[in-house]
C-alpha cells in the first residue's frame, strides 16, 4: 500500500474553490428547479452532488494525488453542472425561451451514462487510486465501462427513450439513421456488466488481500452491497416515501464509503456496521412480520380491531424484542466477525470458569492477548483489545483488588516482623542489664560482704552469722535473678538453639527427647524456636498427663519445623487465654504457620514451621 | 599462691583480688581485659590465672582464647575460666587440658570451697562447676545409670567436679574408704576405665556423661 503523505488534512485553495463552486451551482439549480419538480428530488439530487464533491475534496485533502478523488469530484461536479443546472436551465427557460435549454435538458437527462462510467473506473481504482497489479476479472471492466457508457450515451441521446423525461417533451437529436437502440441496449450491457464485473473484482480482491486493503475494501463492498439491495425498489420512489428515503440514503452510500475506506476510518468495526446493520434489518423484518401476523390472528380471537389483540401483539413482541436480538447477534457474529466472536467467546470462557473457581482473576491478561490473537491482523487486534478488556473488566478490578490486598497483607506482616524484632531486641537489651548488669553487681556486693565478715573474723561470731545469712541472701537473689532472666531471654540461646533445647529438657521434671540440628539461625528465630518449645513443654506437663515429650526441629528448605510431641491424652486446642494462643501468635507474628495434631487418646503433637531466612 | 585476675567488671576483680588476699593468696597483677594477658603472665610466673569468659572488645570467647594461649604455652599454669552462665560449648575443648577449671560466677562466694578449687586447679587438678555437671548428669538417662544409687550418683557428680577421693570424703562427710569403694563400684557399672591420675578420672567420667569416647 503506498502511504499517503502526511496525516492532516491541507486543504488547499484549490479545493476550497472547487467545493465553492459546487454549492454556487447546486444553489442555483435549487434555486432554477424550485417547485418545476418534486421539491424531495432537488434536494437529494443536490445532496447526492455535493456529497460527491466534498468526498472527493477531503480524500484529496489528505491524498493529494489520490485519483479517486478526482473521480468523486468529476462525478459530484457533472451531477451538479450538467445534470443539475441544466435541468435548472431547462426547466426554467424552456417557457421563456432561454438560450440552449433544449441542450441542456438532453445533457441533464443522459449524463447518467457518464456517471455510470465513472462509478466503474471508481470501483477498478478502488481503494489506493492505483489500478491492481493482479487478477483476470478486472482487465475488463474498464474497457466495458468506457466503451459502454460511450456507446450508450451516443444511443440514449439520439433515440427516443429520453422523450418523456425532457421538458419539451421531444429528442431534438433524435435520429433515425442512427440504430439508437441497438446502441442503446449493447451500451447499456455493457455498462452494467462493466460495473458489475468491477463489483465482482473488488469482491475477489478484498477476499485476497490482508490487512488494511482487506478492511477498505470491505467498506466498499458493503456500500455496493446496499446500494443493490436498495436498488429494486427504484420503481416505487415516487409511491413511498420510505423509498425515496432510502433511496437518498443510498445514493450518498457510495461517495461516503469511499471517503471512509481511504481514510482508513473505523476499518475494523466495519465487521461490526455489517453485522448490526444486517441485525437491525432483520429484527425489524421479523418483528414486524411477528406483529402483523399477531395482530391478525389475536384479531380473530378477540374480535378485528380490538384493542386488547393490538395490546397484546404489541407486548409480545416487546417481549420477543432482547431474546431475538441476542440470538440473531450471536448468529450473525459467527458469520460476519469470526475473530471477533470467538475472542468474545473466549474472554466469556475465562470468566466462567473464574466464576466456577476453576481460575483466577490475575490470568486475565493472557487470556486478552490470546483472545485478541484470533482476529487476523494486528490493528484489528489493537482494535479488540478494549472492548475485551471492558467485556472482563470485573475480572480486572478483582486482580487489582488482590493485588491491593497483597500490598496490605506485606505490609502487615513487614510491621508484624518489625515488632517482633523490636520485642527481641528489648528482650535481649534487658536480658543483658539484668543478667550482666543486676549479677555482676550482686556477685560483688557478695564478695565485699565476704570481706567484711573476714575483717570481722569469721563466720563464728553473731556479727558473722548475720553476714553469713546475708550472702546467702545475695546467692539465692542472684539465682532468681538468672532464673527471671531465662525466662526472659535464656542465656545458654547464646550457645546456640540446640543447646538451648537441651538445657530445657533438663529442666524438664520428664524425660524428654530432643533432636535439633546443631546450626545457627537467625537470633530471633532461635529465641522464637525455643519459647515454642517452652510453651509446649509446659503446656504438655499441665495439661496431657503424659509420660514421654519430644523436641524435633529440622530444617526443610529455608522452614524450620518444630514439632513437640507428648503421648498425652490428647484433645488440646487453641483456646483464649490458653498456652496454646501465645504459640499460635507468636508463630504468626514471624509469618508462619501453626498446627495442632491432636486427637483424644493418641497423644498431642505442636507442629510450627516458620521460615528460617532473616 | 600467686594469682593474676583478668576481670572487666571492675567492682568484681576488686571484690576477687580481696577474696585471695584475705585468704592468704597474693595477687601479683590484675587486667580489664585479655590483650598481652600471655605476655604478662610469662612475665610473671604466677601459680594461677582466674579469666572471665566474656572480655572487651566483643564480649564473647576472648577470656576463652587466653585461656587455650596460656595452656598451650605454659602447660603447667592453672587456669581457671569463670563464666556467667553455663556455657559447655567453651568449655568443652579446655577440659582435656589437666589444671584447668571451670566455674559459674556466683560460686566465688563460696569461700572455702572455691579456694579449695583454686588450689586444686593450680596443683594441676581439674574443676568443673556442679551446677554443669548437673547438667550432664540430669541429662543422662541412659543404660547403666538406673543402676546407680542416689549416693553413687552424687559420687559421680563430685568427680565429675574434679574432687580428689579425700575432698569427696570430706564433702559427702563419709569416710575415704567408703568413697573409694562407691567409685570402684560406679566404674564396673559404667564401664569406665579406672585411672589413678585424677584428670584422666575426670576426663573418662566427663566422656562418660557425655557420652562420647574419653581423649
Amino acid at each position: 500500500m503506498r502511504h499517503h503523505s502526511g496525516m492532516g488534512l491541507h486543504l488547499r485553495p484549490a479545493h476550497w474553490v472547487v467545493l465553492l463552486a459546487a454549492v454556487l451551482v447546486e444553489g442555483a439549480a435549487i434555486a432554477l428547479s424550485w417547485g418545476r419538480e418534486p421539491r424531495w428530488d432537488s434536494v437529494v439530487y443536490a445532496v447526492y452532488a455535493l456529497a460527491n464533491v466534498s468526498a472527493g475534496v477531503l480524500v484529496l485533502a489528505r491524498h493529494p494525488r489520490h485519483r479517486i478523488g478526482w473521480l468523486l469530484i468529476a462525478t459530484g461536479l457533472l451531477q451538479a453542472v450538467v445534470t443539475d443546472l441544466g435541468q435548472g436551465w431547462a426547466l426554467s427557460g424552456t417557457a421563456r425561451g432561454w438560450p440552449g435549454s433544449a441542450a441542456a435538458d438532453l445533457a441533464a437527462n443522459s449524463a447518467w451514462a457518464i456517471g455510470g462510467g465513472l462509478m466503474t473506473a471508481t470501483f477498478v481504482l478502488f481503494p489506493d487510486g492505483r489500478l491492481p497489479r493482479s487478477g483476470r476479472v478486472w482487465p475488463w471492466v474498464l474497457p466495458l465501462g468506457g466503451i459502454g457508457s460511450v456507446v450508450l450515451l451516443a444511443g440514449w441521446a439520439t433515440g427516443d427513450q429520453v422523450d418523456p423525461l425532457l421538458v419539451g417533451g421531444r429528442n431534438p437529436l433524435r435520429s433515425d439513421t442512427v440504430p439508437s437502440q441497438l446502441l442503446y441496449w449493447v451500451g447499456f450491457l455493457a455498462l452494467t456488466t462493466g460495473m458489475l464485473l468491477g463489483a465482482v473484482a473488488m469482491v475477489l480482491r478484498m477476499r485476497r488481500a490482508k490487512g488494511v486493503e482487506r478492511q477498505q475494501l470491505k467498506w466498499m463492498v458493503f456500500a455496493v452491497a446496499v446500494v443493490l439491495v436498495v436498488l429494486p425498489s427504484a420503481p416505487f420512489y415516487g409511491s413511498f416515501v420510505f423509498v425515496r428515503i432510502a433511496d437518498a440514503l443510498v445514493l450518498t452510500a457510495l461517495p461516503l464509503a469511499a471517503l471512509a475506506a481511504i481514510w482508513r476510518y473505523r476499518l475494523y468495526d466495519i465487521e461490526l456496521i455489517v453485522s448490526r446493520t444486517v441485525l437491525y434489518l432483520a429484527l425489524t423484518v421479523v418483528l414486524g412480520g411477528l406483529f402483523a401476523a399477531l395482530v391478525v390472528g389475536l384479531g380473530l380471537v378477540f374480535g378485528g380491531g380490538s384493542t386488547i389483540a393490538t395490546a397484546l401483539s404489541t407486548l409480545l413482541v416487546t417481549l420477543a424484542f432482547r431474546p431475538l436480538r441476542r440470538w440473531l447477534q450471536r448468529h450473525l457474529d459467527r458469520r460476519f466477525d469470526r475473530g471477533r466472536y470467538t475472542a468474545m467467546a473466549d474472554v466469556a470462557g475465562f470468566l466462567a470458569d473464574l466464576r466456577e473457581g476453576r481460575s483466577e482473576p490475575e490470568r486475565v491478561y493472557d487470556v486478552i492477548s490470546a483472545a485478541s490473537g484470533r482476529m487476523r491482523s494486528p490493528e484489528a487486534r489493537a482494535a479488540m483489545v478494549p472492548v475485551l478488556e471492558q467485556e472482563a473488566s470485573l475480572a480486572i478490578e478483582m486482580v487489582r483488588l488482590r493485588a491491593e490486598l497483597r500490598h496490605q497483607l506485606e505490609e502487615v506482616r513487614d510491621s508484624r516482623l518489625r515488632i517482633v524484632e523490636a520485642a527481641e531486641a528489648e528482650r535481649r537489651r534487658i536480658e543483658r542489664d539484668l543478667h550482666d548488669g543486676a549479677q555482676q553487681r550482686m556477685v560483688s556486693i557478695g564478695l565485699a560482704l565476704r570481706h567484711v565478715q573476714h575483717e570481722l573474723g569469721g563466720s563464728a561470731t553473731g556479727v558473722g552469722q548475720t553476714l553469713e545469712a546475708a550472702v546467702r541472701e545475695v546467692t539465692d537473689t542472684i539465682d532468681e535473678l538468672r532464673d527471671i532472666a531465662r525466662g526472659i531471654r535464656p542465656g545458654v540461646l547464646d550457645d546456640g538453639l540446640a543447646p538451648a533445647l537441651r538445657d530445657l529438657a533438663h529442666r524438664a521434671q520428664l524425660p524428654v527427647a530432643i533432636e535439633a540440628p546443631e546450626l545457627r539461625y537467625p537470633k530471633d528465630v532461635e529465641t522464637a524456636v525455643y519459647f515454642i518449645a517452652c510453651e509446649g513443654v509446659t503446656n504438655a506437663l499441665k495439661h496431657s498427663g503424659a509420660t514421654h515429650l519430644g523436641i524435633e526441629v529440622r530444617q526443610l528448605g529455608p522452614r524450620l519445623v518444630v514439632r513437640v510431641s507428648d503421648d498425652g491424652v490428647g484433645g488440646a486446642q487453641v483456646r483464649d487465654g490458653g498456652g496454646l494462643v501465645g504459640v499460635s501468635d507468636r508463630v504468626a507474628a514471624h509469618g508462619g504457620r501453626f498446627r495442632i495434631e491432636s486427637s483424644p487418646g493418641h497423644g498431642t503433637t505442636l507442629v510450627a514451621e516458620l521460615s528460617c531466612g532473616s | 599462691m600467686r594469682v593474676v585476675i583478668a576481670e572487666d567488671q571492675v567492682l568484681l576483680r576488686e571484690g576477687l583480688a580481696r577474696l585471695f588476699d584475705d585468704c592468704g593468696h597474693e595477687v601479683v597483677a590484675t587486667r580489664g581485659d585479655a590483650d598481652g594477658l600471655v605476655a604478662m603472665v610469662a612475665d610473671l610466673s604466677p601459680d594461677l590465672v582466674v579469666l572471665d569468659v566474656r572480655m572487651p572488645p566483643t564480649f564473647s570467647d576472648e577470656g576463652v582464647r587466653a585461656a587455650a594461649d596460656l595452656k598451650a604455652s605454659m602447660p603447667n599454669l592453672g587456669v581457671l575460666v569463670l563464666s556467667q552462665h553455663i556455657e559447655t560449648v567453651h568449655s568443652v575443648g579446655l577440659i582435656e587440658h589437666p589444671g584447668f577449671g571451670y566455674l559459674l560466677k556466683d560460686r566465688v562466694l563460696e569461700v572455702g570451697e572455691f579456694m579449695a578449687t583454686c588450689e586444686r586447679v593450680a596443683a594441676g587438678g581439674s574443676a568443673l562447676d556442679p551446677k554443669v555437671v548437673a547438667n550432664l548428669v540430669g541429662g543422662r538417662r541412659g543404660a547403666g545409670f538406673a543402676t546407680l544409687s542416689e549416693r553413687e550418683v552424687e559420687v559421680l557428680g563430685l568427680m565429675a567436679q574434679g574432687l580428689t577421693n579425700t575432698a569427696i570424703a570430706h564433702r559427702l562427710v563419709i569416710s575415704d574408704r567408703t568413697v573409694e569403694s562407691h567409685v570402684r563400684r560406679l566404674f564396673v557399672k559404667l564401664d569406665i576405665p579406672e585411672s589413678a591420675n585424677e584428670h584422666r578420672r575426670v576426663l573418662a567420667v566427663l566422656a562418660h556423661l557425655r557420652g562420647t569416647a574419653p581423649g
